[in-house]
């Protein structure tokens, strides 16, 4: 990667456990900012432990993991915009109040820029979020995380249970609405080949640990690998570097 | 909208591919403004870093001119256009050439061969 | 809208199906009250039926919280990634509940009144009582009923905040055994507590007597503000433990 790019993210020596089980073990990472990013790897592989810790929630047991310079705790969410991969919502709101809490709770929240997604995600307003299909759930879920001008949003599993068509559209949406300029994204997803052709950096997880991360475009260009096949390589050398 | 990129080749090669076959089709005139680099990513489901690099790229190989504060404009220098033009013909007759003799054709067999199609074609008649 | 107040916002939507629960329940079982009352044809067993509801609720935070607090652990982490301070978090919630409180408090004590006066007419069975001394006694047992209240309800969030970090970092079983041990356990080491000597030297100052009335209860005699000021404390002490638990060491 070139020098001189800003980093946004840094894991330094992190370990998460949980009870005596580590999520992440040793684990030390710098992401730079302005780039798309995809976080990839088998499921318990530790990626969304990742997205948690940078968004604050939980917190290293060993460790730090620094945003723009400042420590994740739960109050970098003035920084970070994150999009849980849970299918949960406050179900006595409707898609309308929903944006309207969120545009509350945080001042970088662009409400222009909101209804503009919920048009373009075609989510009727008035609507009651528990009568939402799981797709517009979905779709709400990343309108609000989008909505906001942070430098950087956060999105675990964001094509995760939804068609091929809403995931097109999500993933043509996410280069329409985040202004790649500010914003670092961070996306965490099985559904590699939809998010292929946007990434700009992919960085392999595996058992807690860090098996490589690559420019996409390089590996295309000096290996002539799609992000997939990179993974099985990767993944059956075991991952050591070089 | 977009057809898919080849995964396992950089796509911002295969976009300016894309972008010089427009040119030369007339898809895209001389002197006519690119999209931006936002668009462009829209447009084609890929990355604006990568968008950026195919723009690089193509002014580079000169197929277009980047005015400062305007945008991305198709080359109106003629010698270039046929330069891009020898070059695209030079690159699909080197990849046929390698495939026929990849498959043990000779270069007789292949020029006549190409003769043939090339008057049934004009004929107009449909071969199996 | 500032944070803060979309947060009590969203509180007050999360906590009115309950609060409008708690108000049809009431209604109904003062319903069953007159009921009763006409069956035995004794106007004072509706007034004991309202009196009854009344002090029931010094129990009202710990419902309320009880149902919004484990309708929040539902999603947890939307409340977690909140950007406010867990102290607010916890008091949006509070005081919604509290002011729920107070508005059905309102309504029960209304009608106790309106029972105890029209229905059954208490100045004609004691001829010294005035007005004066029904409000004024009303009033102290209002404020008193909104004070305990809300002290039950932080004691409630204090264990549900220990309840979390227990249950994350030694499992459900143990969160749940440790929370009950809890509750027994800190009301039996405050009474302990509460009787030494050092506890009179420190809190028990300020008597007041409430001579207002030979009617009010006798156990309203007279009070000791330095007990009260304890109590404060001791509520603030809670608030700032549950808030400090759920801002530091609460994950999902």
């Amino acid at each position: 990667m070139k020098s001189g790019v800003k980093r946004m993210i840094e894991f330094n020596h992190v370990t998460k456990k949980y009870r005596s089980q580590a999520a992440l073990n040793d684990f030390s990472l710098s992401l730079p900012a302005g780039k798309i990013i995809g976080l990839v790897g088998e499921n318990g592989s530790g990626k969304s432990t990742a997205l948690k810790l940078i968004s604050g929630i939980i917190s290293p047991t060993k460790g730090s993991v620094t945003v723009d310079g400042e420590v994740a705790t739960r109050r970098i969410s003035s920084k970070v915009s994150y999009l849980s991969e849970l299918d949960a919502y406050y179900t006595f709101y409707t898609v309308g109040e929903t944006v309207s809490y969120y545009a509350s709770l945080y001042s970088d929240f662009n409400q222009r820029k909101a209804e503009e997604i919920l048009d373009y995600m075609k989510l009727d307003r008035r609507k009651k979020v528990k009568d939402l299909s799981k797709g517009n759930r979905g779709r709400l879920k990343i309108a609000v995380t989008l909505a906001r001008e942070v430098p950087v949003i956060l999105m675990d599993e964001p094509l995760s249970g939804l068609d091929p068509i809403v995931r097109d559209a999500i993933v043509k949406g996410l280069l329409s609405f985040i202004d790649f300029e500010k914003q670092t994204l961070i996306i965490t997803t099985h559904e590699i080949k939809e998010i292929e052709p946007i990434l700009d950096t992919v960085v392999l997880i595996k058992d807690g640990v860090l098996l490589k991360m690559e420019d996409v475009e390089e590996l295309r260009m000096e290996q002539n690998v799609s992000i997939v096949e990179w993974m099985k390589q990767v993944y059956q050398d075991g991952g050591i570097d070089k | 909208m977009a057809e898919d990129f080849n995964a396992s080749k950089p796509i911002y090669l295969q976009l300016a591919d894309r972008i010089n076959r427009q040119i030369l089709r007339k898809e895209l005139e001389n002197g006519q403004k690119l999209p931006s680099v936002r668009e462009m990513a829209i447009q084609s489901g890929v990355n604006p870093n990568t968008v950026q690099r195919t723009y690089s790229e193509l002014e580079r190989m000169g197929s277009v001119e980047s005015k400062r504060g305007q945008g991305t404009f198709v080359t109106e220098d003629q010698s270039v256009l046929s330069q891009l033009r020898q070059r695209l013909k030079k690159e699909q007759i080197s990849s046929f050439f390698e495939d026929m003799k990849e498959m043990g054709f000779t270069s007789d067999e292949m020029i006549s061969g190409l003769k043939e199609y090339i008057s049934d074609e004009e004929r107009g008649e449909t071969n199996d | 809208m500032n944070p803060w107040w979309g947060q009590l916002a969203k509180e007050y939507r999360l906590g009115r199906g309950g609060a409008i629960g708690a108000l049809i329940a009431l209604f109904l079982y003062l319903g069953i009250g007159v009921y009763a009352s006409w069956r035995m044809g004794n106007p004072e067993t509706f007034l004991a039926f309202c009196a009854f509801a009344l002090m029931m609720h010094v129990l009202y935070m710990a419902g309320y919280m009880c149902v919004s607090l484990i309708r929040e652990q539902r999603t947890l982490h939307l409340w977690l990634q909140t950007p406010l301070p867990a102290y607010k978090l916890l008091l949006a919630k509070l005081l919604n509940g509290w002011g729920a409180l107070a508005f059905s408090l309102f309504i029960i004590s209304a009608i106790t009144l309106l029972s105890g006066t029209m229905v059954v007419n208490l100045f004609e069975l004691d001829p010294e009582l005035t007005w004066r001394d029904v409000i004024s006694t009303g009033i102290l047992i209002d404020i008193h009923i909104l004070l305990i209240a809300l002290y039950i309800g932080i004691g409630l969030t204090f264990l549900w905040a220990i309840y979390l970090v227990v249950s994350k970092s030694l499992g459900k079983v143990s969160g749940n055994v440790i929370g009950i041990c809890l509750f027994f356990f800190l009301p039996w080491l405050m009474s302990k507590w509460e009787g030494t000597g050092l506890f009179h030297a420190l809190f028990i100052w300020g008597k007041v007597d409430l001579n207002f009335s030979d009617v009010a209860y006798v156990a309203f005699r007279h009070v000791y503000i330095g007990y009260y000021f304890y109590h404060f404390l001791l509520a603030l002490l809670l608030l700032f433990i549950a808030s400090w638990l759920i801002e530091r060491k609460v994950e999902v």
